[in-house]
Order: C-alpha cells, then structure tokens, then sequence
C-alpha cells in the first residue's frame, strides 16, 4: 500500500476535466484500497485543503509506555506545529507491532530502538534520518545497554562464565536493551544460548526481579537503569540483588554489565518519499530540546549494533548458518576427541596383537618343534620296536626251529648210535641196519622240509641289480645314518676317482650293508665322546670295481674276533643277535663281491672294507699317484686300498 | 637182568621206533606204546623193568600217566623225556614220583645209563618188597605176647628188663623170646631189629639207625 497521495495544487488548476476521469478512477480503485484515505484537492481551493497523512510509529517496549510518552512529550504537537500541510499521526507499537507495521508498510517513519532499527535496516532498507539524544546523556551514542542481574545471595554465580546452565529470563526476545545485548554481553563471556538450561520471557519489567527473589530464574537481564528505576520504589529492594560483570556505570548512573549502545533512531522506510523525509529530518534536527533535554541530532554509526546481531546470528543475520567449524569445535569438542582417542585405541590393540601374533608364532613354532621332535621319537621308537619285533620273532622261530627239528634229529641220532653199536656188538644183521639206515635218511629229509618251511617264512625280497651310481648309494647310507643317529658327528667321505661311477647292485642291498657298517663302526666307539666319534668312508674307484672302505676309532679287532667276525651268531655285543656280517657277507658275495676286515693298528679303531663291481667296463678310473696320495695322507696303511682291490693289505682276511 | 622189560611211550612213531632200535642194539627187551592210555592199559605188575615216557604227549600227559600209575601200586620207574624248556614240567614230576628225566636232545649214552640205573632200581624195589611180604607173613604167625617180647628185643633190652616192663617173668620171656627167634628164622637181636624196621615203620623212626649192617644198638 503506498502512502498518500500528494498533488501540487498548481497543476491541478488547468485540468479540470482531467481531474473529474482520475478522481472517478481513483473512486473505483479506491473501493480495493480500503485502509487508503485519498483526498483530492480541488483546483483552486485555497481553503479547506486535505494534508497527506504521515504515520509514525513509535516502539514503546512492554513495560515502558509511560516513559515514552514522557521522553517525547510534545514531539506530536511540535512536528504538526512545523509541518502544517500534513497530517502526522503518531501511534505506539509494541515490538511485533512495529514489525508488523514496517512489514506490511503501514508507517513511513518510525522511531524505535537501535536493534529493532537493524532489523528493520537489513529487512526493509530502513534508514536512520536522526538519533535520538537523551537528555541524561553524554552522547547519543552509548545510550542503550543492559544489567545482568542475580540474587545477592548466589554466591556460586560470580562471573558471566558461571551463568552456564543457570536459567534466564528478560522481557521480550526481540527487545535490544531488555535482552539482546544482555545476550550478547553473555556471548563475548563464553556463555552460548544452549549453555543456558532455559531462557524465558516474562510479561512485565517487576516479573523479572520477582521471579529471581522467588527462586524462578536464577539471572535476569534488565534494560539499562530498569534495576535502578524498579528499585527505588519501596517493592524491591536493592540489595537483594547484584549486578554481574559489571562495566563501569552508564553517564546516567545506572549499573550495566554491557557496553553502552547508540539510542534511539527515527528512521524512514525505504518506500518513504524523499521530499517527505527531508522535511521531517529538518523538523526533528530543529526541534528543541524537550523539557527531559531529548533532542534530535544526526544519525549514529550503528555498526555495533549490526555486530551484535552479527555475533548472535539473530535478526537478519538469522540466515548464517548457526554453527561455524569454530563453533562446532568449541561445543563438541569431547567428541573431537573421540577420533584421535580411536586412532590411540586402534594403534594400541593393534601393537597388542602384533606382539600376541609374535608370542603365539613363537609358541606354535616351538611346539612344532616340539612336534617334530616328538614324531623323531616315535619314528626311533617305531624302528627299535621293529627290530625287537624281529627278535622275537627270530626267537619265536628259532624256538619253532629247535622243536620241529629236534625230534628227527633225536631219532637219527638214537638210530645212528644204534647201528652202531649193533655193529661193534657183532651183531651185524643187515635187515634192522638197513632199516635203521633208512629211517635216518628219512628223518634227515624230515629235518629238511622243517628248514624249508621256515624258510619261506621269512619274506625275502629278491635281488634287484641295476646300475646306481656310487655316491648315490653311498649318500642314501649316510642319510638314513644320520637319521637314525642325529647325535653322532656326520662320517667324512672321500672318494678317490669318480664319485658318479656307476654299480651294478641291488641299491637297497648295498645301502643296508653299509649302513650296517656304519652302526657297527658307531658302536665300536661308544667309550669315546660322543663329539669324537667320526667316521670314514673312503670310497676308491678302480677300474674293473669299487671299494667302500668303513674306518672307525673304536676298539678295533683283536685277531681272535677277526677270524670269527663274519661267522653266523657270533657276537661280541652283550645283546647282540651276530648275524649283521653274516648276512653283510651273503649280499656282498651275492653282488660277485667280498668283504674284508683289517684292524688299523697302530692307530686305534678297525676298517671293514666292500668291494662290488662296476656296471660296465670303464677305461682306467683312478691314477695310482692319486691313490697314493690318499694313502699318505691317511697314514693307514693297513684301512686303504690301491686303486687294483685285489693284493690284500697285512693283516686283512679275505673272504673271496 | 633178563626178564627186564623198556616200556617207551611216545606219540611220534619214528622217534620210538629209534629208541626201540637203540635200546634192542644193547640187549634189552623193549616195546612200545604209542600213548599213555596204551601203556597202562598193557602194563602188567610183573618182572622188572621201567618205562620211558615223553612228558609232552595228547591225551594223557605223561604226569597223568605216573599219577594212574601210583594209584595202581605199579612200581615201575619211569623216565621223562623232556623237550627244550619244559624243566619245570620235569622238576613237578619228580617230586611226584618220577624217578629220572633226560632232555633231548640227548646223548644215546645217557639214555641207555638211566635205563639201566631204573631197572636196577626196580629190581632192588622188588627185591626189597618181596622181603617185606615174607617177613610180614611171618610176623604175623606171631602172638601178640611174642610180638611185644619182639619189639623189646629189638629194643636192645635184656630180658630182666624186658621181663619188668612187660610185667611177666624173665623165665616167660625167655620162652617167648625163643618161639619169635625161630618163628622169624632169625639169630640175633640185630637181624631182629632189622627186620621190624622193615615191617613196621613206625618201629624204625623210634630207633636209633640200626639198618646198617654192622651197627649194632648201643
């Protein structure tokens, strides 16, 4: 709705007709336009003239319509005095009126305070034509601003900062002195809205001191002198409250916990007319001071006042985003920590369970040594089981042997003796000798299929020759050697001539022969250290066979074992069985082989040398300067061979 | 020994006719059974001789058989022969009566030796029982009075003695002693005693060791 209409009166003289069409469109329009009063001048009236109307809102805070009336005593009479041609009409406005006014532009001009004008500024495009200056002030500057009140009695509420969680009251959310700077006041204290536990707006200026006597509220905020003005009548007592974060007092006296803002503006609204502003502007520039000393003076900076609504976020900077990072921060900042607390958290499990990792790898790893260990045990266990198995079994047989046998063998005996003595007896008939005869052979045949059957008993598995090379025979023995003895220090091999010379054997044959030899040799020096006690393999190659030498340090052969060394059952170990060389020398002579002995006098321990033959003819394998040498460096002469088998050393038995 | 007769009994045929023909070699009379049952069914309390029984046999062991034996008063020896490792077999046996036992295998020397050693043995056993017989039949012609004057005499007692402990007159003893002297075709005291101790055994454990000869009683 715009404001009145105003037409000059010389313009209107030479158009009647025109004005006769425009009033009765304006009649029609006017009809729509309901709170619109236009009144047309007639032309050449001089007499009579209706003024444009000028409607000036007046913000009179709740609680205050008496003061405004008081401080602008006259202004109503003195503006109608200085603008003759308009109607000015004044009207008070509570603070949601005075907005809805300016919403809906009801008002040109109004006159409010310094927040409301802001808001009004950045909503509307208000602007401020004159500042109201307070007779009690020293400038219209620092005119507005706010008690921060308590009961004398809270001795916990000391500074702005301890008004957190304490519950608020003022007198209208939207009143700039009454609570806004107060807010604001509480905000450059570090006391958020949301650190309140309650903000409340009370109806009059007495409920707000009431409400903190009673206990209702526990801070209240009071325009600035409304503590000193409520307090000096007989209701309320001074000294039942306190002031907080005061400031120093205002020019008038009153207390204040706030800075002091600029006062009250006149302002006009952006839809004013210009002319019509200006005369207002010198009106109110002119006025004298009233008898409170208010006057008019040119408009104030009101940038504090936009940075407390800036610094708020209320009014028109609402829009901002209340929370900045800043803000965000400084509320949650124990969730803040929450990340890096994790992260702590995280690190710590995770160096936990490494280090658990690393305890159980060991573990494991230990008992898989533990493991392994255990199934080395077994793995001895099982084959010393085994060989007992076969003991006893040799024993079972042999027992099964004697039975089966000594019955034929009692009666060939008994018959045999019988002849006999029937012959030296002359008693010489031939029929009973004949038959005695016969029954021997009999019992002789008898005794035979006993040992036959015993044979086949035994599971025998038939030579396999082929051709094998020399190391790898020798490298098998050696490994199953210390396999079986993992204590015993590893035997020093040499070969003299080709390592790779290929034998025509039965592989598992001449394994189990050496291997033989191999214990044997390892037994021989049990008085010694273990650590000490090393065998020698020395391998020869020759040209037509090969000879595997086993050399121990042990308690070598005295001549009366060595002559018996490779017969059936002779032992000299206490619980030895005595057929391990036997057998040694059936398989070596079965290869088309033999076998020797020889002591190593002087040096102690004893050499059991085999010789097999090679797969195929080969042209001269080692030199003799090559077999030598190996001798001087051995120095045994008596435990190495030439490289031609054949001449024996001193001492050495044959078997060929 | 010419009425000897070797029992051999043994289940493995060859090896019985072996011993058979060992034993023939040297001259005694042999035959066979081929088990236990056989033997005792067969064995006869006749004429001297002893029996070579293989320990280990079916049916009835050879322990059976020495146990049938003694329940039957046979006197025969016997003769275990035993295999490789039944020495404990053997050593019940003994003390159940046997009188010998050879391991086989063994030496043909020693089976003749412990042949020879058990027949002599029964033969001596005989001997001695048919003395027994004898000289129980004539101890039983005796009265009881002549009984008594018997065993004091064999005592060593005088007859004074004699006469006081019995409670009759020496004259009476003296008579009696006479009729027991003659009626056991006995000239001293000594033979007397002797003789008691065969018949009765109770007799000899009471007195001195008088079954020596050449001992007298103190």
């Amino acid at each position: 709705m715009t404001g009145g209409l105003r037409l000059p009166a010389s313009r209107l003289r030479g158009t009647s007709r025109l004005r006769a069409a425009t009033a009765a469109l304006l009649a029609v329009g006017a009809l729509a336009l309901v709170p619109v009063a236009l009144q047309a001048e007639p032309p050449g009236a001089p007499a009579g003239r209706t003024a444009p109307i000028v409607r000036i809102g007046v913000l009179a805070p709740e609680g205050s319509r008496g003061d405004l009336l008081r401080t602008w005593d006259g202004l109503p009479e003195y503006l109608l005095r200085a603008l003759p041609d308009l109607d000015v009409r004044i009207e008070s406005y509570s603070l949601d009126g005075l907005h809805t006014a300016v919403d809906e532009g009801r008002i040109e001009f109004f006159l409010a305070n310094s927040g409301f004008y802001v808001e009004a500024q950045v909503a509307h495009g208000a602007a401020a034509l004159a500042t109201a200056s307070s007779g009690d002030t020293a400038s219209p500057e620092a005119a507005l601003g706010a008690a921060i009140v308590v009961p004398f009695d809270r001795d916990d509420l000391r500074e702005l900062a301890d008004l957190r969680g304490q519950r608020l009251i003022a007198i209208h959310p939207r009143a700039f002195g009454g609570y806004q700077v107060g807010l604001h006041a509480l905000w450059q204290a570090g006391v958020r809205q949301e650190d309140l536990t309650s903000e409340r707006f009370v109806g009059g200026a007495e409920q707000l001191l009431l409400d903190l006597t009673r206990g209702r509220a526990d801070v209240a905020i009071l325009r600035l002198c409304l503590l000193e003005e409520l307090t000096s009548t007989p209701k309320f007592s001074r000294k039942r409250y306190r002031v907080l974060g005061a400031l120093a007092p205002s020019p008038q006296g009153c207390q204040r916990s706030t800075p002091l803002y600029p006062d009250w503006p006149f302002a006009r609204l952006k839809h004013t007319d210009a002319g019509l502003a200006r005369r207002l502007t010198m009106a109110l520039l002119s006025m004298p001071p009233t008898a409170n000393g208010a006057a008019w003076t040119v408009p104030s900076d009101y940038g504090q006042v936009h940075q407390v609504f800036r610094d708020l976020r209320i009014g028109p900077y609402e829009y901002r985003s209340r929370e900045t990072l800043a803000e965000l921060m400084r509320r949650h900042w124990p969730w803040l920590l929450v990340p890096p607390v994790l992260l702590l958290g995280f690190l710590a499990h995770t160096l936990r369970a490494e280090r658990l990792v690393q305890r159980r790898t060991r573990e494991l790893r230990e008992a898989l040594d533990e493991r392994d260990r255990l199934a080395r045990e077994a793995r001895e266990r099982d084959a010393q089981l085994d060989r007992m198995e076969r003991l006893s079994a040799l024993g079972e047989m042999s027992s099964m042997i004697a039975h089966e046998l000594n019955q034929p063998l009692a009666a060939i005996a008994n018959f045999a003796r019988g002849m006999v003595r029937r012959i030296e007896g002359g008693r010489g008939e031939s029929a009973p000798l004949v038959e005695a005869g016969n029954e021997i052979a009999q019992q002789a045949e008898r005794a035979g299929a006993v040992i036959q059957r015993v044979r086949s008993l035994s599971k025998r598995r038939p030579y396999e020759r082929r051709e094998v090379a020399l190391e790898a025979v020798i490298d098998a023995a050696l490994g199953t050697f210390r396999g079986a003895l993992p204590g015993a220090p590893p035997p020093r091999v040499r070969y003299a001539g080709d390592p790779a010379a290929r034998l025509d054997a039965d592989p598992m044959q001449v394994e189990e022969v050496l291997l033989n030899l191999l214990r044997n040799g390892f037994e021989a020096m049990r008085e010694l250290p273990a650590a000490q006690r090393t065998l020698r393999v020395d391998a020869v190659v020759g040209a037509e066979s090969v000879r595997i030498a086993v050399i121990d340090r042990g308690t070598g052969l005295p001549e009366s074992v060595r002559a018996r060394l490779f017969e059936p059952f002779f032992t000299t170990k206490p619980d030895g069985v005595g057929l391990g060389l036997a057998i040694c020398k059936r398989v070596i002579e079965a290869h088309g082989g033999h076998i020797e002995a020889s002591d190593n006098a002087p040096e102690p321990g004893a050499c059991i040398a085999i010789t097999l033959p090679r797969a195929a003819p080969q042209e001269q394998a080692v030199p003799d300067g090559a077999a030598a040498a190996l001798r001087a460096a051995e120095s045994h002469p008596a435990g190495v061979a030439p490289a031609d088998p054949r001449p024996a050393a001193p001492g050495a038995i044959r078997y060929a | 020994m010419p009425d000897a007769l070797i029992h051999v009994v043994d289940d493995d045929a060859v090896l019985r006719r072996s011993v058979r023909f060992l034993l023939e070699s040297v001259g005694w009379r042999t035959v066979e059974h081929e088990d236990g049952a056989a033997f005792l069914g067969a064995v006869q309390d006749t004429g001297t001789g002893c029996a070579l029984v293989d320990v280990r046999m079916p049916g009835l062991s050879g322990v059976e058989v020495l146990h049938a034996m003694r329940t039957r008063g046979l006197t025969l020896p016997v003769v275990f022969l035993t295999g490789h490792g039944d020495v404990a077999l053997a050593v019940q046996a003994m003390k159940d009566g046997a009188f010998d036992f050879i391991e086989k295998p063994y030496r043909d020397q020693v089976l003749l030796d412990a042949v020879t050693a058990a027949v002599r043995r029964h033969e001596t056993m005989r001997a001695e029982s048919e003395r027994h017989d004898a000289l129980a039949g004539l101890y039983a012609l005796l009265t009881p009075r002549e009984r008594e004057v018997a065993r004091c005499v064999a005592r060593g007692l005088a007859n004074k003695q004699i006469a006081r402990e019995l409670g009759i007159s020496e004259k009476t003893v003296h008579v009696h002693r006479a009729k027991v002297m003659e009626k056991m075709r006995i000239r001293s005291a000594a033979e007397l005693a002797q003789q008691l101790g065969v018949i009765e055994p109770d007799f000899a454990a009471g007195m001195p060791d008088t079954s020596r000869p050449g001992r007298a009683p103190a």
